[in-house]
């Protein structure tokens, strides 16, 4: 036991666990700021989920991450089970059904099904190692499909397009055929407008709204133009903690949970933006030379899945609060504000340090 | 291998959003920024008080005056429809008419709305009193022009109305913002620029709302500057009550510097009314007779034609003329107001019956040329240059101009209709009291006008003109014009006074049979020592020795009796 703890500190990746830490006390800053006017439950509910992802983070960094994807399966039915709740009992917020009650806790299934789906994908792909052919590029796209659709419905449009880079990393990395995977995407591509219609008119307005935001400047529009605002007008140094006027004066909506970096771009400027940028970065460069490090084919697919998680959130998250992507509902990984996502990133991280250390 | 591939895509997608925020952050900064504190930062313009206006003695003839005005801010409000409903059973008033002061006043989501004005103070503390039930409602304080006289400045003074698109295209670069008061006519808009002052502004914090956060700036109203003027409200009172909505003008005048006493044209309107009835009104209200109205003289004239007539000894002093109630020029016949005639006639006495046979035979001997030439020295034919807008020049023939503009000779008859001013010649009632000014200064003319003082600025003297008439002539006349009202056969008797000496001039112009003729009397008092000068018209008022020599008579009574105490 004694020996393994020695272990442990010899091989955790203490630059990833201190980017991770890093972006979460620059997140608690922002979110403070943001919401320090109203009340002292943000941070308080924010500092308590991160103690229980702390909690799950030291559990997972002792077990071995192979364990865990044995699992996969069974974290899979649990998430379906959880989503098929949320669609008939779930709590509407925002004109969306995401989230389950607690007591005082609010748990968002959809969060969780990201990562649970992502090691099903990876027990069912380690477990095929042999036979790359299409049947089991078919099955894969089965196992992803199914919860795609029940978080689509809810609807939650980010999460679930969240699974379609994962699904494509993971196959990439797998070893599939790129031209079966340019197969999918093609076929995808030339079903998307049948997507159209199938989405709500609140989403479909946000994309018209991401390539115009001028059309609706008081709906729809609103949220970007203000967000894009406040980060444009933050300048090489910003305006200083608390010193936002955009954040202050309340013309950011969202802005303690998806808009968060707004809130960061203007009052820390593009100093501040980029070195937070830098951190998601290097996050996922660490992830990646872990993935690099070992042997074994399924720490490498977990590895490269987490990256593409943590990434993905990240990069798509900044782009739309920079009105640079339509706004789909995801958050920046463990700076919003919301206790499902930071958990639940706080567990991929854990994964990471577990395939560190366990290599 | 593939790991480097897919990291090498992230590398890709992170100097994007990177690139992307350093355009946003440092290329469009400032743009941004500048957004961002629009966003947040609202002007509000506070409005400057008005320049008060007073008379030559300071009492105050227009001001401003408070009253409460319910406002809405639209972005405050939870709902607009249902709170003006609300307000339109405390305020009495129909809903439909606050709706369209709603959408009339709306600009801005954030700047208050006004939806009535001059609303009783009771309603006003009500709706102040539920304003949480009301949320963006608010009562405030405004402020509207006062005009203490009523009706009887209105010519002078003028009035203000919010400014126009036309003006405000024209005064924009002045500093003139939309929905500005603007002086309109009068001493209001001739002076609109000194009155109105120098708005002040705030620059107020506000948050999504539109909410105030935090004053950031403010900057005071400068108040517009006050104004006095050389009339008098007592006597213009007295006028406008002696005119009593009659047809006509009256001016008062110092003689010595062109003060105007009192100016009036009548009938009147009230300047702070609407104007659209008085528009439509019977007898043009909205017209200043004083100095847009253009009329024949009549027999006020005989005074210049006199005067030409001695200057340029066509008459000596002691030229005797027979009157025998008719003359003959050419193949036309010119008759006296005496039929019976007025036997024989020296200018004294030409001028006290107003004999039109003496001033056709003096002014045949004087000839059209000078007669014209004395008119204009007399000011006639120009504008006196007072401080009041639409002023006419009138108007002076002459030989030449009747050769070019009307193609015909000028007859004897011209020059006889010439000299007892009926014919071309057109004049303004403030031109006939400028002229009686000059008879009774020693000859010179004077610019009449009203503006006294103008904050801490004196206006200058008036200008002056030296017509240059010997004294000896001048007395002949005046020594006419006191007959006029001290002789028992002066056609100006009924002006006589136990209060004060007058001398004057009747003048009743024919128009057309059976329409009553206009009616004149100008002069000046005290008869020895001129003090004021004056002119009274009455459009068909009759003959000039009556209506308008009474309103004169009782005028400069209550101004000597005035003068005494």
């Amino acid at each position: 036991m004694l020996e393994l703890k020695k272990n442990k500190f010899k091989n955790i990746d203490w630059v990833l666990l201190g980017a991770g830490a890093a972006i979460f006390i620059a997140g608690l800053s922002f979110l403070y700021s943001a919401t320090y006017t109203k009340n002292m439950d943000f941070i308080v509910k924010q500092v308590a989920w991160f103690l229980i992802g702390s909690l799950f983070f030291i559990i997972i960094i002792n077990i071995n991450y192979r364990k865990i994807v044995s699992f996969g399966y069974v974290f899979y039915f649990f998430s379906l089970i959880l989503l098929l709740i949320v669609v008939f009992f779930g709590s509407k917020r925002l004109g969306a059904q995401r989230w389950l009650e607690l007591g005082s806790f609010n748990l968002q299934p959809s969060e969780f099904a990201k990562l649970f789906i992502t090691l099903a994908l990876i027990q069912y792909l380690t477990g095929h190692k042999a036979d790359k052919g299409f049947k089991s590029i078919a099955t894969a796209f089965f196992i992803m499909i199914v919860p795609f659709a029940l978080i689509i419905v809810q609807p939650d449009l980010g999460t679930a397009l969240m699974l379609v880079p994962v699904f494509f990393a993971l196959l990439y990395i797998w070893g599939a055929r790129v031209k079966h995977l340019f197969i999918i995407i093609g076929s995808g591509l030339a079903l998307s407008p049948l997507g159209w219609f199938l989405l709500k008119d609140y989403q479909k307005d946000r994309i018209m709204v991401f390539m115009n935001p001028d059309i609706d400047p008081l709906g729809a529009g609103y949220t970007v133009i203000q967000s894009r605002i406040a980060i444009g007008s933050g300048g090489i140094f910003g305006k200083g903690w608390f010193g936002g006027t955009q954040n202050q004066l309340n013309f950011l909506t969202e802005r303690h949970t998806d808009f968060i970096f707004s809130v960061a771009g203007e009052e820390w400027g593009f100093a501040g933006g980029i070195i937070l940028i830098a951190l998601y970065y290097i996050l996922v460069k660490r992830a990646f030379e872990i993935a690099r490090k070992t042997d074994d084919p399924c720490g490498v697919l977990v590895a490269c899945g987490m990256a593409t998680i943590i990434g993905i959130q990240a990069v798509v998250n900044i782009s739309m609060t920079m009105g640079f992507m339509p706004v789909v509902g995801l958050p920046l990984p463990l700076a919003s504000y919301g206790g499902s996502s930071l958990l639940v990133t706080m567990i991929e991280i854990g994964l990471l340090e577990s395939i560190a250390i366990h290599r | 291998m593939r790991t480097k591939i897919l990291q090498g895509l992230f590398t890709i997608l992170f100097i994007l959003v990177g690139t992307w925020l350093y355009y946003l952050q440092i290329i469009k900064g400032s743009y941004y920024n500048n957004l961002s504190s629009k966003n947040s930062i609202r002007l509000l313009n506070i409005t400057a008080s008005r320049g008060n206006i007073y008379d030559r003695s300071g009492n105050i003839i227009s001001g401003n005056k408070l009253s409460f005005g319910v406002f809405i801010v639209p972005q405050e409000a939870d709902d607009i429809e249902a709170e003006i409903t609300r307000l339109s059973g405390v305020l009495g008033v129909s809903k439909s008419l606050l709706e369209r002061n709603y959408k009339r006043n709306k600009t801005a989501s954030f700047a208050p709305c006004e939806l009535l004005k001059n609303v009783p103070k009771k309603a006003a503390i009500l709706i102040e009193e539920s304003r949480f039930d009301m949320p963006g409602v608010l009562v405030k304080e405004i402020s509207s022009r006062k005009y203490y006289y009523g009706e009887a400045f209105s010519h002078v003074i003028g009035y203000v109305g919010e400014i126009g698109q036309l003006e405000l295209e024209l005064l924009k670069p002045y500093g003139y913002n939309v929905k500005d008061l603007i002086g309109k006519d009068g001493v209001e808009r001739f002076c609109d620029s000194v009155l109105r002052g120098k708005d002040g502004g705030m620059q107020i914090q506000v948050d999504n709302r539109g909410r105030q956060v935090k004053v950031m700036s403010y900057r005071r109203p400068k108040s517009g500057r006050d104004i006095y003027l050389t009339l008098d409200a007592g006597l213009q009172k007295t006028v406008y009550n002696l005119l009593n909505g009659q047809r006509g003008a009256a001016v008062f005048m110092d003689p010595e510097n062109g003060e105007i006493f009192s100016l009036l044209s009548s009938p009147s309107y009230d300047p702070e009314a609407s104007l659209l009835s008085a528009m439509r009104a019977e007898g043009a209200p909205l017209l200043n007779r004083a100095v847009m109205g253009a009329y024949p003289p009549g027999s006020i004239f005989k005074l210049v034609t006199g005067l030409a007539a001695l200057e340029s000894k066509g008459v000596r002093p002691g030229t005797d003329f027979l009157c025998p109630g008719k003359i003959n020029i050419g193949r036309d016949e010119l008759s006296c107001w005496n039929k019976d005639g007025h036997g024989s006639v020296d200018m004294e006495k030409a001028i006290a019956w107003s004999c039109n046979v003496y001033f056709c035979h003096a002014g045949l001997l004087t000839g059209a040329d000078k007669i014209t030439e004395y008119a204009r020295l007399f000011g006639y034919g120009r504008k006196t240059g007072v401080e009041l807008f639409g002023e006419y020049s009138g108007f002076v023939p002459s030989k030449e101009w009747k050769k070019a503009e009307r193609k015909e000779i000028w007859y004897p008859g011209d020059t006889a209709n010439f000299s007892i001013g009926q014919g071309y010649l057109m004049i303004t009632p403030l031109q006939a009291a400028r002229m009686v000014s000059a008879i009774a200064n020693g000859g010179i003319l004077v610019e009449p006008h009203i503006l006294k003082r103008v904050g801490d600025t004196y206006t200058p003297g008036a200008k002056t003109e030296n017509i240059n008439i010997s004294k000896e002539y001048l007395d002949i006349v005046k020594r006419g014009m006191r007959k006029v009202v001290e002789d028992p056969d002066g056609t100006g008797s009924r002006a006589l006074s136990r209060i004060v000496s007058i001398s004057a001039k009747t003048g009743t112009v024919q128009i057309s049979p059976g329409i009553a003729p206009h009616a004149w009397f100008v002069g000046f008092a005290p008869s020895e020592n001129p003090k004021i000068c004056f002119a009274v018209f009455l459009e068909n008022g009759g003959s000039g020795g009556d209506a308008p020599a009474e309103i004169a008579k009782q005028a400069l009574e209550y101004w000597f009796k005035r003068q005494e105490r």
